[in-house]
């Protein structure tokens, strides 16, 4: 008998090593002693499983829970029929999919990823949406606005002045808006879930017509209206989850790949959020009799002070000033509006301004100061 | 006697890893985290099987439904646990007393429960590792444990940690010095004040070296580990282990693993946890005599893994 037909069998009492006959038969592996007949031991092909093979041996496990052993030598005559034998039993899915090539296991990952993503993101947001209430919802803003003036100084007066020019118009149905302006000079406002709308001084001190107001108000009121902040906070919170249960898995900077790609991700979503507060503003502008030209003026606003701040366009939450001017001058042409007056509007307008005063001229009369 | 060496290796590849771990976070994900203890049999299993001594395998023969029904119970234990907590916050706001009480009590129930999770940890993973079919067990008791435990914790405390180092070194040999395989049993002999200076040595002089003398510190930590244990069979045979790493492997080792895994975004930590176990295994001397022919099987099975589920939960590393 050559050497190589010797298998060598543990049989769970003891680590010493029994040589033995390998034969296969009867739907199992059947041990026998050398030399002789004398049999030892017999197991189904279903409870031979393969351990791991190295330089010499194919070790197998033996009986369901795996407390006898067998190694068998690589170039044993059974081995390629016991492997053959041992591995068809169960056919789960989990032996097909590690049965796949690393090329299509890494896209069905992908895949997985982007459904699950997808699923959790757009149905789990948009449930938990259904599930807040907007008193509920107006509680977290009433949160989130205490916080975020905490350390700022409110303009009461002209706080009083823009909630008298809002009055004029009719920009929430749900909501009770409230109007905010804060004496900062930043070129800025927001709107919180819930109804607050806050508008900085400085913006305010850029503006020269009532319409471009009321182009920001009805901006911001959609943000509160269709409760973009919200969406956008669940949205961020879901697929934060999500993402980083996988790459969590992957190891500690998975979890920071994972922060990243979501933000990104938030960031094209808060931009497609924009992109429909300005439209949804614009329509509230016509039925409030504005014309919606005054998105077109606000727009170049913004780009002056772009000029002075140099703003970063790129990865900004906002699209692109320029692009948005060009939809608004599109919105614009495409719906034929005739301007009429609106004298209280006018009027609010001129108390308004009167107070926080006026920034744009400074250009023209020291124009050569750069 | 003949006194000779004893192979100790590991072969397990990096790319085999990550399939097992691609094939795990698909089933994973598909079934909202339920998949998790049999994905964690499968990487124990694959880890297991490619260490081999002696040329043979060590196997884990655990199972995904006994860790499924370990994480269920250590679940619900831990849902009881923070049901108490709220429930004595919310009964605590008028009564400010109370609230402290309960806050404490959590607390405390925590650090108590922490050498019963260890205990449960230790019984389990060795009741399910075996070599050539011959079960690993442990059998400290867990009476002593606790004992060990709470003094080592209560000491810590009031010395303002320094007897962290004592309280490590008696936890450890404790628990090391109570693992079997078969009818051989390991020990675990070291020095709390050893210890103690190993570290103090190692800090000081890793800031006054601007961080280099980390990597010796790490070897000495791995040294003091390994060093100290050994094997033993009956009245007169041992084997010894000892470590021949230095700070210019573990320099190679922590720094190029630090590289893997940030270069290749988290994507290749399997690489990174199979250079470690090769690294492990490569630089461990196994010398002495045992006859592992004669090895008997003598630890019995257990199969309640709850608290192996337990310390995942709270992410206890496995090794103390």
């Amino acid at each position: 008998m050559n050497n190589s037909d010797t298998v060598f069998y543990f049989d769970g009492t003891g680590a010493r090593p029994r040589p033995a006959r390998l034969l296969l038969y009867n739907g199992g592996a059947h041990l026998y002693e050398t030399g002789e007949d004398h049999f030892i031991a017999a197991f189904p092909y279903s409870e031979v499983h393969l351990i791991s093979n190295d330089n010499s041996y194919h070790h197998f496990s033996l009986l369901p829970d795996r407390s006898q052993a067998l190694d068998v030598a690589n170039d044993h005559p059974l081995l390629p029929e016991l492997l053959i034998q041992s591995g068809k039993t169960k056919k789960g899915l989990v032996k097909r999919l590690s049965g796949l090539k690393l090329p299509v296991l890494v896209l069905l990952v992908a895949a997985v990823v982007a459904g699950l993503y997808f699923l959790l993101v757009a149905g789990l947001s948009g449930v938990a949406l259904q599930l807040i209430s907007p008193k509920k919802e107006a509680e977290l803003g009433k949160i989130i606005y205490d916080n975020m003036i905490s350390g700022s100084q409110v303009d009461t007066n002209a706080t009083a002045m823009l909630t008298r020019f809002a009055s004029n118009l009719k920009l929430s149905d749900k909501y009770q808006l409230q109007f905010t302006v804060l004496d900062e000079d930043e070129i800025n406002a927001f709107a919180i879930p819930g109804g607050h709308i806050v508008v900085y001084k400085g913006i305010l001190k850029k503006m020269q017509r009532p319409e471009e107001l009321v182009a920001l108000l009805g901006h911001e009121s959609t943000h509160v209206n269709e409760r973009h902040s919200l969406r956008n906070m669940l949205q961020q919170m879901t697929g934060g989850i999500l993402l980083s249960m996988v790459f969590g898995d992957l190891g500690s900077m998975g979890s920071v790949v994972a922060e990243r790609a979501n933000a990104l991700q938030s960031l094209s979503y808060s931009r497609g959020l924009e992109s429909e507060a300005d439209e949804k503003g614009m329509e509230k502008m016509i039925t409030n009799h504005v014309d919606p030209a005054g998105m077109v003026k606000l727009m170049d606003r913004l780009k002056e002070a772009e000029k002075d701040y140099h703003l970063p366009g790129f990865l900004s939450s906002h699209p692109l000033t320029a692009e948005r001017k060009e939809k608004a001058q599109q919105f614009v042409r495409d719906h034929g509006f005739r301007a009429q007056p609106l004298p209280a509007l006018d009027k609010e307008w001129q108390t308004l301004k009167a107070e926080v005063g006026d920034d744009v001229p400074s250009r023209k009369i020291d124009g050569d100061r750069e | 006697m003949e006194h000779r060496y004893y192979k100790l290796n590991f072969q397990g590849s990096g790319l085999e890893l990550f399939r097992i771990k691609l094939v795990n976070l698909i089933l994973t994900m598909l079934t909202l985290g339920l998949y998790y203890p049999w994905a964690k049999a499968k990487t124990l299993d694959y880890l297991y099987n490619q260490t081999y001594f002696e040329d043979s395998p060590f196997s884990f023969t655990g199972t995904g439904k006994e860790m499924f029904k370990g994480f269920i119970k250590a679940m619900l234990i831990l849902l009881v646990f923070y049901a108490a907590l709220i429930i004595s916050m919310r009964f605590g706001e008028d009564h400010p007393g109370w609230f402290l009480t309960g806050v404490l009590c959590f607390y405390l129930l925590f650090i108590v429960m922490m050498p019963f999770i260890l205990h449960g940890s230790y019984r389990y993973r060795m009741a399910k590792s075996n070599w050539r079919g011959i079960r690993f067990g442990y059998v400290g008791e867990r009476k002593v444990l606790v004992g060990i435990f709470l003094k080592g914790f209560f000491l810590t405390l009031i010395t303002f940690g320094i007897y962290g180092a004592w309280f490590q070194v008696n936890l450890r040999r404790y628990m090391l010095s109570n693992v079997r395989i078969g009818n051989a049993n390991f020990v675990y002999d070291a020095d709390g004040m050893d210890f103690f200076l190993l570290n103090i040595k190692g800090y000081f002089l890793t800031i006054f070296t601007l961080g280099i003398y980390w990597f010796w510190w790490q070897r000495d930590l791995y040294r003091f580990f390994v060093n100290n244990l050994r094997l033993e069979q009956g009245e007169n045979k041992a084997l010894f282990f000892n470590s021949r790493a230095e700070a210019v492997d573990f320099f190679e080792l922590i720094v190029l693993n630090t590289l893997i895994v940030f270069l290749t975004l988290g994507l290749g930590t399997p690489w990174a946890t199979t250079r470690t176990l090769n690294f492990v295994t490569r630089n461990m001397l196994i010398n002495g005599y045992v006859a592992f022919d004669e090895l008997e099987q003598a630890q019995e099975a257990y199969s309640d893994a709850t608290g192996e589920e337990f310390s995942d939960l709270l992410d206890f590393g496995f090794i103390i």
